[in-house]
């Protein structure tokens, strides 16, 4: 549970202040192990907060880091199941 | 047994799809608002963010992250200083520097009207080539708006304004494309992942390193300068290297125009 938190805060602080493989890092092994919506929300502060709110024009405006948040948490599930379980 | 798995199991899909369904309202929330949940992001981000690069500039002024020879250096000439007019020296060159960098901005807005602001986020920190700046629309920050850096030179563009911050797009960031001309030569300028931006250009077209390059899209104003020409005999074309003369994310201070050209 302690490494889940720390986990968390290290990437919603990277999300603010550090590279942005950080957060990327910290969603993936989150999901590995858990099924973590706050993995979600960690794409989702991301597109958020570096995002502009323009329409989607190119590849720049799409909210990547959420749906990469989404596809790990239910991408993972079967792994997770199979062996955490 | 079997009973304790399934409920597991619903419970973990419940979860998920809660995620899921959190993340579409959120989406739904902004859209609707006009963007207020970006805003919020971004003036969190932009508070947190602009703290760290204050203590971190702080640190680094205070010769926190010197190499180990300079800090031997520094410590045989500490012997020899008294340590108050030391910390007095350093607290004075950092103010010098900040006052330099904010001077070379004074004749920026004597010839335009703007707003000098600081740079309140690493460039780093955005995988979209974006960087937040400490001024939003309480001081007047227009959507679109043009950012210059101090030497005159289009950096990028406003595409988010929050109550004291601002997103700006960087002009020369991964994929963008830009419609520039070398001289009197056309070219189209594709950004990096380097910060930079590389064209194709017939052979024929005379381009030195140095050249500056300017743009229609921002009003004519230059957006880099010509870095290296590579051609090969056996090529029609030539790769024409442009880059900013100054490294965005070395920036402490942009010049963000009253006006969108």
């Amino acid at each position: 549970m302690y490494v889940r938190i720390i986990l968390g805060f290290i990437g919603f602080l990277g999300v603010m202040t550090g590279p942005w493989w950080v957060p990327l890092t910290c969603m993936v092994l989150l999901c590995i192990r858990w099924s973590a919506p706050e993995a979600v929300l960690m794409g989702l502060f991301l597109d958020l907060s570096w995002q502009g709110s323009m329409a989607a024009t190119s590849w720049h405006t799409w909210p990547i880091f959420t749906a990469l948040g989404l596809v790990f948490l239910w991408g993972l599930e079967p792994l997770r199941r199979r062996f955490l379980f | 047994m079997m009973n304790l798995y399934r409920r597991t199991n619903s419970g973990t899909k419940r979860r998920l799809v809660m995620a899921t369904l959190l993340v579409a309202v959120l989406f739904a929330i902004d859209l609707l608002s006009g963007g207020k949940v970006h805003s919020l992001a971004q003036n969190i981000t932009g508070d947190v963010s602009g703290t760290t690069v204050r203590v971190f500039q702080a640190l680094k002024d205070s010769g926190f992250f010197r190499t180990r020879a300079s800090l031997a250096a520094q410590n045989q000439d500490l012997q020899t200083t008294i340590a108050r007019y030391q910390a007095q020296a350093d607290a004075y060159k950092a103010l010098k520097e900040e006052n330099d960098q904010l001077s070379l901005f004074a004749h920026l807005a004597q010839d335009n009207s703007g707003t000098t602001t600081p740079v309140v986020s690493s460039s780093h920190s955005s995988p979209y080539g974006t960087f937040l700046i400490g001024a939003g629309a309480t001081e007047n920050i227009k959507h679109n708006a043009l950012v210059l850096s101090d030497d005159r030179f289009v950096v990028g563009r406003v595409i988010d304004v929050s109550i004291h911050t601002s997103l700006v797009s960087q002009l020369l960031s991964p994929d963008k494309s830009i419609d520039a001309l070398i001289g009197k030569s056309p070219a189209t300028f594709v950004g990096t992942a380097s910060g930079n931006a590389k064209a194709q250009v017939p052979r024929d077209i005379k381009v030195a390193v140095g050249d500056v390059v300017t743009s229609g899209s921002v009003g004519g104003r230059p957006i880099g300068i010509v870095g290296k020409v590579v051609s090969q005999s056996s090529d029609a074309y030539s790769t024409v290297y442009m880059r900013l003369p100054q490294n965005v994310s070395a920036m402490r201070f942009v010049f963000v125009l009253a006006s969108t050209q």
